[in-house]
């Protein structure tokens, strides 16, 4: 193609920069200006992305078991050893093509938002900036950036374009994820400090070669919880996960589908990319005596159950849809602790899923709330034969959500708990038992979605209900893609599988030779 | 017949030049009709660059005057670098709160530069008396320009208070200067007291030593606002003149620590055998405390503050304990000297420029931007651009990634990594993410907020600000983004100054 490789992950990711300065030109009454320009810019990077991923499967990605693509590498800040380092393999890869297609329909969903929407999408586009810097970066100091840069303008996208309780969410969001990157930059000064005279401290590559604090485990146990802790609070992970319902619900529709969608990936793709290789004999093995992914499997397990009671419990339908993600992220968590194929890949399956049908969710939400200005499930009635195409979405964003087989939900689901099920005793202790305990989630999840679906969709319609228009093009629009995604992928599993499989296979093979050793 | 031109002393030009600056300025009011505030500005601008350029080109590092009392060491040449240029800074935002008060412009700068002098020779003072009369020189300067608001209840308040607690602390330090003169028996200069450190002749000399460095340290302890030496602070800080709050939150705290590190330099480390260590551990110990006291009580009560330069005040003495733990770095010899001091000069520039554009931007607003934190509703609206400069100083105090703030916090706490201060780091970094609450809350208020009638009508200063606190607060801003996306060119401006 026209774009050279080395050059494609930095235009994705800085692209959307171009789109903040052209943004900041146009005068803020010609506001639908804006949008378009908005639009029009996360198109490119989201056509960049599709390149990106045409690329990968041309030069073979797939079968080259992890390598990366679209190197490119330079010196940014010499006289400590950071680099300008990025790279994509096919986890990266994925979710990076994720974060594309999310930010270029979200951008569709913001065209209703009114108040100062010049600083919106420039805040917007700072946001994709540093959403696609922390997929890329293969330099700990330069995720490091993009992931503390993505902070601020999400921080200001709820915070000014939010509900009634914006500040608290705001705040509470900013608060929780600083109190994680401190973490995750005292863990960085540790490895700085052990490897600077090798030149090449934040190098990532070079720190998963090396293993750092292989002869003193107390020390690495510390980093790899560092880490972690930073990263659950991300996902968000049982106890961590207080910011995400008031940030989900006070955020704007857009914002909520970028949150869901993208923001707790990062959790997850931080622990595939750092804590699982870079530490793997804590991974493997014990901290405080505990198996490491015991520990783990346990939040997981934790998240699942609790999410879905608590889901179940909401009165507000945006509530509920949040709480459905802090369940449904747990499952990531059960599938990087059992630590193998099936399980690892339906643990980044699952992200991928969840970051489709919560997107929907959140989009059909807001769908619902642009019209009746509140979300109370129990006010709602019978919308569902009263707009039939917004409902025809509305089922297969919640089956999928649901874990029905034959959309996408169901297989990252049932790869996780077969992966669960079957993993070793040795590496994950009482494995069967949390996965049958598990397993309680799938009931409880159909018990809270098809009980909203029926509050909602099903029954007597309301009067003050009957003057709703159905589905609107840019709606249906932002939602077609993503139910055509969620179908797709429930038929034909593979055509996403075989973008991470490689690489999920090559990293538990690095972990298999140190799990046997004890 | 040949004429032979008097040499120049240039170690003494920088210094003359403040001098002569002010008094000029003073005496050439005597002729003025009306107040020339703008004419002044300018002149005592012209002041401190022409010394800043005679310190970059004529005075090299390591150069020392007046029979050692006077030494350009790496830190402290930088340092009055960085005062001048903070100085600048200042004299910039000042125009219009000494227009608008209707303060006596040329007594207002003359002092403005005074002090900046006592500060500058406050950083390259290697002798005890210099020290102290530098630090007296300060204090005396400050002392009249915190009440320069005459009839304003909180100025006279800040001036007395200022007034009791200078006195006060240099009652500490001269005390501790006696006694450090007596261990390095009858001499002053701070090369002499280390050696009384390092060969103690008899029991009397450790003793005097040992007490001269404590009570010393303690009026530093004023001088930085060190917990528990803190108290005036915020009363100081909100009454007096918005500048002379900048001045006391930057340029103080910077010249005020490296002239700290100068006095402590004696204690650095050089071997693990002599009674210098078990003395070093002490003070080491004691610094530990001032420090974390610092984080912990300055990010507490800056929570609850409900005035902008209380707050301000506080979170200045949790950055003094910041930069306390690059003193504990310093006096521990794992970390090589050079590097110290880079990174606490990296700290101190981020530290200027942030609370420069903090103090400059509540200059700009007036009296209500200078008040309560409520008046800062909906700014982002009624001046995108202030709103934007406070913001930016803001994140760099929080500490944020592409900012000077964090470059510089990230600089001094990998050192203090370095050192082996982890629990002291910890305990920093925690105190930043506590920071980021009080902090965001007003960019909160900034952006998300909108504002009442009673605060849009409290923008008394319809006037278009001055061109020059707008070139202040450019500078600044632009600064604290520029060393934070690209810091090699921050040391690299290091290394050619």
């Amino acid at each position: 193609m026209v774009v050279p490789d080395s050059l494609l992950l930095t235009l994705i990711t800085f692209v959307p920069i171009v789109g903040l300065l052209v943004i900041l030109c146009i005068p803020s009454r010609a506001a639908a200006a804006i949008r378009w320009t908005s639009a029009g810019f996360t198109g490119i990077v989201f056509v960049l992305t599709c390149l990106m991923l045409g690329r990968y499967f041309a030069l073979g990605g797939p079968s080259s078991g992890g390598m990366f693509y679209f190197v490119v590498k330079a010196d940014w800040i010499s006289t400590y050893h950071i680099q300008y380092y990025m790279g994509a393999d096919g986890l990266s890869v994925s979710l990076i093509f994720l974060t594309g297609l999310l930010s270029f329909l979200a951008c569709f969903a913001a065209f209703g938002i009114q108040k100062g929407v010049k600083g919106f999408h420039a805040m917007y586009q700072l946001l994709v900036c540093g959403m696609m810097g922390v997929f890329c970066a293969k330099d700990l100091f330069l995720f490091y950036v993009f992931w503390e840069l993505m902070l601020l303008p999400m921080y200001f996208l709820i915070g000014v374009w939010g509900g009634p309780r914006r500040e608290y969410a705001a705040i509470k969001f900013f608060i929780y994820t600083l109190v994680g990157s401190v973490l995750m930059l005292l863990a960085m000064l540790a490895l700085y400090f052990q490897y600077r005279h090798t030149g090449r401290p934040f190098d990532i590559d070079f720190l998963i070669e090396q293993q750092p604090f292989r002869t003193a485990l107390g020390i690495q146990q510390l980093l790899f919880w560092a880490f972690f802790i930073c990263f659950a609070i991300k996902i968000p992970m049982f106890p961590f996960h207080t910011w995400l319902p008031d940030a989900h619900v006070e955020a704007p529709t857009a914002i909520s589908v970028i949150l869901a969608g993208v923001l707790l990936k990062m959790g997850g793709y931080g622990i595939f990319r750092i804590n699982l290789p870079m530490f793997m004999d804590t991974t493997t093995g014990t901290t405080l005596g505990v198996s490491t992914l015991y520990i783990i499997a346990v939040f997981g397990l934790i998240n699942i159950i609790y999410g879905a009671f608590c889901a179940m419990a909401q009165t507000d339908f945006k509530k509920l849809v949040a709480y459905s993600s802090v369940s449904h992220m747990g499952y990531v968590l059960l599938g990087i602790a059992a630590m193998n194929r099936a399980a690892v890949n339906g643990a980044v399956f699952q992200m991928f899923n969840h970051g489709l049908s919560s997107a929907m969710l959140f989009l059909l939400v807001g769908v619902i709330y642009d019209r009746a200005h509140h979300r109370e499930i129990a006010r709602f009635g019978g919308l569902g034969a009263h707009m039939p195409r917004y409902f025809a979405l509305a089922i297969i964003g919640f089956f999928s959500s649901l874990g029905l087989p034959g959309l996408n939900g169901f297989i990252s689901e049932v790869m996780v708990f077969l992966g669960a099920f079957t993993a070793d005793e040795r590496i994950l202790p009482y494995a069967r038992v949390i996965t049958l305990m598990a397993s309680v989630g799938v009931v409880l999840t159909a018990g809270y979605i098809l009980w909203c679906m029926q509050r909602v969709y099903l029954g007597e319609l309301k009067p003050e209900y009957k003057a709703f228009p159905d589905a609107n093009a840019i709606e249906i629009f932002t939602l077609a893609p993503l139910a055509v995604l969620c179908i797709v992928l429930g038929i034909f599993p593979n055509l996403a599988l075989r973008v991470f499989d490689g690489t999920m296979v090559s990293l538990i093979h690095q972990l298999y030779p140190v799990a046997s050793g004890f | 017949m040949t004429v032979s031109w008097p040499t120049i002393e240039w170690t003494w030009a920088p210094l003359v030049l403040l001098a002569l600056t002010a008094v000029g300025i003073v005496m050439a009011d005597l002729f003025m009709r009306a107040p020339r505030p703008a004419l002044w500005m300018q002149l005592g601008l012209l002041g401190l660059l022409a010394a800043g350029t005679a310190v970059v080109l004529k005075i090299p590092d390591g150069v020392s005057a007046f029979n050692q009392a006077v030494r350009y060491d790496g830190l402290g040449r930088l340092g009055v670098l960085v005062i001048l240029a903070g100085g600048c800074l200042i004299v910039l935002i000042s125009h219009r709160p000494v227009r608008r008060d209707e303060l006596p412009a040329a007594e207002y700068f003359a002092l403005l530069l005074l002090v900046v002098l006592g500060l500058a020779t406050l950083s390259i003072s290697f002798e005890l008396m210099a020290i102290f009369l530098s630090v007296e020189m300060v204090s005396v300067g400050v002392y009249i320009l915190a009440g320069l608001r005459r009839g304003d209840t909180r100025g006279s308040e800040a001036a007395m208070k200022y007034f009791v607690l200078a006195a006060f602390s240099a009652g500490f330090l001269v005390l501790g200067f006696a006694f450090l003169y007596g261990g390095a028996e009858g001499s002053t200069l701070l090369g002499r007291i280390a050696l009384a450190v390092h060969r103690p002749s008899t029991p009397f000399t450790v003793g005097c030593v040992l007490a001269g460095f404590a009570l010393a340290l303690t009026g530093f302890a004023f001088k930085l606002t060190l917990v528990p030496f803190h108290l005036y602070a915020a009363d100081v800080f909100d009454g007096a003149p918005t500048p002379v709050a900048a001045v006391l939150a930057a340029l103080s705290k910077a010249a005020g620590l490296i002239a700290l590190i100068h006095l402590l330099s004696p204690l650095r480390i050089v071997s693990n055998e002599t009674m210098q260590s078990a003395l070093t551990q002490d003070f080491t110990g004691l610094l530990w405390i001032f420090a974390a006291l610092s984080i912990v009580v300055g990010n507490a009560v800056a929570l609850v503050q409900r005035r902008i330069k209380r707050m301000l005040a506080y979170s200045t003495i949790a950055h003094s304990g910041y930069l306390l733990i690059g003193v504990l770095v310093f006096l521990d010899n794992t970390v090589r000297m050079a590097e110290v001091e880079t990174a606490i000069l990296v700290y101190l520039i981020a530290y200027v420029l942030m609370n420069v554009g903090a103090f400059g931007v509540a200059a700009a607003l007036g009296p209500a931007g200078e008040g309560e934190i409520e008046h800062y509703a909906g700014l982002a609206r009624r001046s995108p651009a202030l709103a934007l400069a406070m913001t930016v100083a803001l994140l760099s105090l929080t500490g944020i990634p592409a900012t000077a703030g964090f470059v510089g916090k990230l600089t001094l706490f990998a050192r203090a990594v370095e050192a082996g201060h982890i629990a002291l780091v910890v305990l920093a970094v925690l105190g930043s993410a506590v920071s980021a609450y009080y902090y965001l809350r007003i960019v909160v208020y900034m952006y998300m907020r909108e504002s009442s009638t009673e605060t849009v009508g409290a923008d008394t200063d319809a006037a278009p600000l001055e061109l020059g606190h707008k070139i202040g607060l450019i500078l600044s801003t632009a600064a604290t983004v520029l060393f934070g996306v690209f810091p090699q060119t921050l040391l690299f401006l290091l290394k050619i100054l």
